[in-house]
């Protein structure tokens, strides 16, 4: 019954995170002119063909998530985005709505593009 | 019959009929009633952001969206109304050239919005209209959630100013539609009861009126039977009827058979007589000594002699002649033993039987007559034949008639009586003792049967010197 409760609670999980990971997916993949991004991240194991999650900073394109890193960030909390002076951008709820943020200033800074579809979270 | 099924069938219909309708007037009733728990949730939520509404009026926009000390006071303000019912409460105005809205205010406990923090919200198109229609809107934030959004902007001058949100719970709704649904259930599954009780009443009924309708058609065709059993029964009493008198006739005419040796010994001693009359008379003839006198009392007694054969031919004529079935008539006992006995009488005095007759009451009685010298004639030469065949010395038979409550004829002989093994068969039909050539076995049988059709009764018994025979005849007859 135990296995049976903790398979679901997975699956459940697995199925919750499917949406962010296709938005980081496709919000990535323009914004770096390359084959193979490679994201330095503790929270996903998986992003996809075109992404490998590598454990450290310097080897990593991008930080997803709050890690000490000097590279373009994109956070997943609403103070980290406030406070994080390399975040590019931020996915997070708020009051159980989805939140997108892009930060304009960093996108340029760090000369990463976006398509015409995310403009309008531009700030 | 089938009007029945009929009926049944347009029961049936109405209850299906009722069925749906009940379902449809449930529905309507379930859409009713969460519609106005709902406009009354809203109303509730409309007063409070009108309260909120009014007490903010006296803040400026401009103050609001720029003193962030301001803010921590509305937010206390606000946080006072949040409750298990209001989870959200804030204050937003819209960003100039975006989809998002920028905070003023926030009195949620958790999650709370930062001062002038953007906010993207869900399902834009109700924050549009709320923008371009500028009228409180309320709207589910997902669906079969129990969260609903209401948006109330307030207005001046025409002018947007900021949006009140509250998010509040449907749960009331929520927990009424369940309970709604119960009852659904509940009344599905009594209705289907009820249903369900009613086919199998309506079977039962037409099971009970196809029973009762075949019952009453078996108590018709036994009406009819029994009708008809009356008449089969009268018919088939009178067949029995004229066999039981064919057995009379033939019991007749063999008792008949065995007078009439009985007549010829009762003519022998006249006939002698006249014989020895005539002889005597040629006699005289011879000797020339007739005379008148003497031809005037030889015919007197020839005359006598012929009168008394006249006699007994008339008693056995009467003896043969058939009577009716319902020929009763008024007459006196003795009448009856003499005429039986004018018949049988030779025959006793033949085989020197002392025949003792005694008769204490001659009572005028109302009988068939021949059928009870039938029955006398049958016990007599019952009596004689016991007589004769067991060589009795001193042989007798009495004939007795006294009055107890009824008038009773008893004949009785010293022959010894009936064996008592065989004396209760006696009067079976077919049952004799006597070889083939001397007894049918119908005698008895057919006494007993005469008599009991007269309202009398035949009994048997064996007296100490030999056997018994009692006919006892009601003497209410007579009258």
């Amino acid at each position: 019954m135990k296995k049976i409760i903790i398979i679901f609670l997975s699956i459940v999980y697995l199925f919750g995170f499917n949406n962010e990971v296709e938005l980081f997916n496709t919000l990535f993949k323009e914004m770096f002119n390359k084959t193979i991004i490679k994201v330095y991240t503790k929270k996903y194991t998986n992003l996809g063909n075109r992404f490998v999650i590598v454990n450290s900073c310097k080897k990593a394109d991008i930080v997803l998530g709050e890690l000490n890193c000097s590279k373009p960030t994109f956070v997943l909390d609403y103070y980290n985005l406030k406070n994080n002076k390399n975040a590019i951008g931020g996915f997070y709820w708020r009051k159980g709505r989805p939140q997108l943020r892009l930060r304009r200033i960093n996108l340029e800074k760090y000369n990463l593009y976006i398509t015409k579809e995310f403009e309008d979270y531009l700030e | 019959m089938k009007k029945v099924y009929y009926i049944f069938f347009l029961l049936v219909l109405l209850m299906i009929g009722l069925s749906i309708l009940e379902i449809y007037s449930f529905k309507n009733t379930k859409e009713k009633i969460k519609t106005d728990i709902l406009n009354e949730l809203v109303l509730d939520v409309d007063s409070l952001a009108k309260n909120i509404a009014h007490h903010l009026e006296y803040y400026s926009l401009k103050k609001l969206k720029n003193e962030q000390s301001l803010k921590d006071n509305i937010d206390n303000y606000l946080k006072s109304f949040v409750t298990n019912n209001y989870k959200n409460v804030f204050i937003v105005y819209p960003k100039q050239n975006t989809q998002f809205f920028v905070v003023l205010a926030d009195g949620s406990k958790k999650d709370k919005f930062d001062f002038k923090e953007t906010f993207e919200p869900l399902q834009k198109k109700y924050w549009e209209e709320v923008i371009n229609t500028k009228k409180p809107i309320y709207f589910q934030q997902k669906i079969k959630d129990i969260w609903m959004s209401f948006l109330y902007p307030v207005v001046k001058n025409n002018e947007l100013k900021y949006i009140i949100v509250i998010d509040f719970s449907t749960k009331p709704l929520m927990l009424v539609n369940r309970n709604l649904e119960m009852f659904k259930s509940n009344v599905i599954l009594f209705s289907g009861v009820i249903f369900i009780s009613i086919i199998i009443l309506l079977v039962f009924l037409i099971y009970d009126y196809t029973r009762q309708h075949k019952m009453q058609h078996l108590i018709q065709e036994l009406k009819e039977l029994n009708d008809t059993l009356e008449d089969r029964v009268k018919e088939e009493v009178a067949k029995n009827r004229e066999k039981d008198n064919q057995l009379v006739l033939q019991s007749r005419l063999a008792l008949m058979g065995e007078l009439l040796s009985m007549i010829a010994h009762q003519w022998r001693q006249p006939l002698n007589a006249i014989g020895g009359i005539i002889s005597n008379l040629k006699l005289d003839i011879t000797f020339g000594e007739l005379n008148e006198s003497h031809i005037k009392e030889t015919t007197q007694k020839i005359e006598k002699l012929i009168l008394h054969l006249s006699h007994t031919i008339d008693d056995f004529s009467k003896f043969y002649r058939e009577e009716d079935e319902n020929q009763f008539e008024k007459i006196e006992i003795s009448k009856i033993i003499d005429e039986s006995l004018n018949i049988i009488i030779a025959s006793i005095k033949n085989n020197n039987i002392d025949l003792q007759l005694d008769i204490k009451n001659n009572e005028v009685i109302y009988i068939m007559p021949n059928r009870l010298k039938q029955v006398i004639l049958n016990l007599i030469k019952n009596s004689l034949d016991a007589l004769k065949e067991r060589e009795i010395k001193n042989p007798y038979i009495k004939i007795e008639v006294f009055k107890n409550d009824n008038l009773i004829i008893e004949i009785k002989d010293n022959a010894g009586g009936i064996d008592e093994s065989i004396i209760d068969k006696v009067f079976e039909p077919y049952f004799t003792t006597k070889d083939e050539k001397n007894g049918t076995g119908i005698g008895l049988y057919m006494s007993k049967m005469i008599i009991e059709r007269m309202g009398g009764k035949l009994m048997v018994e064996n007296d100490t010197d030999g056997a018994k025979f009692s006919i006892e005849l009601k003497e209410i007859n007579a009258n």
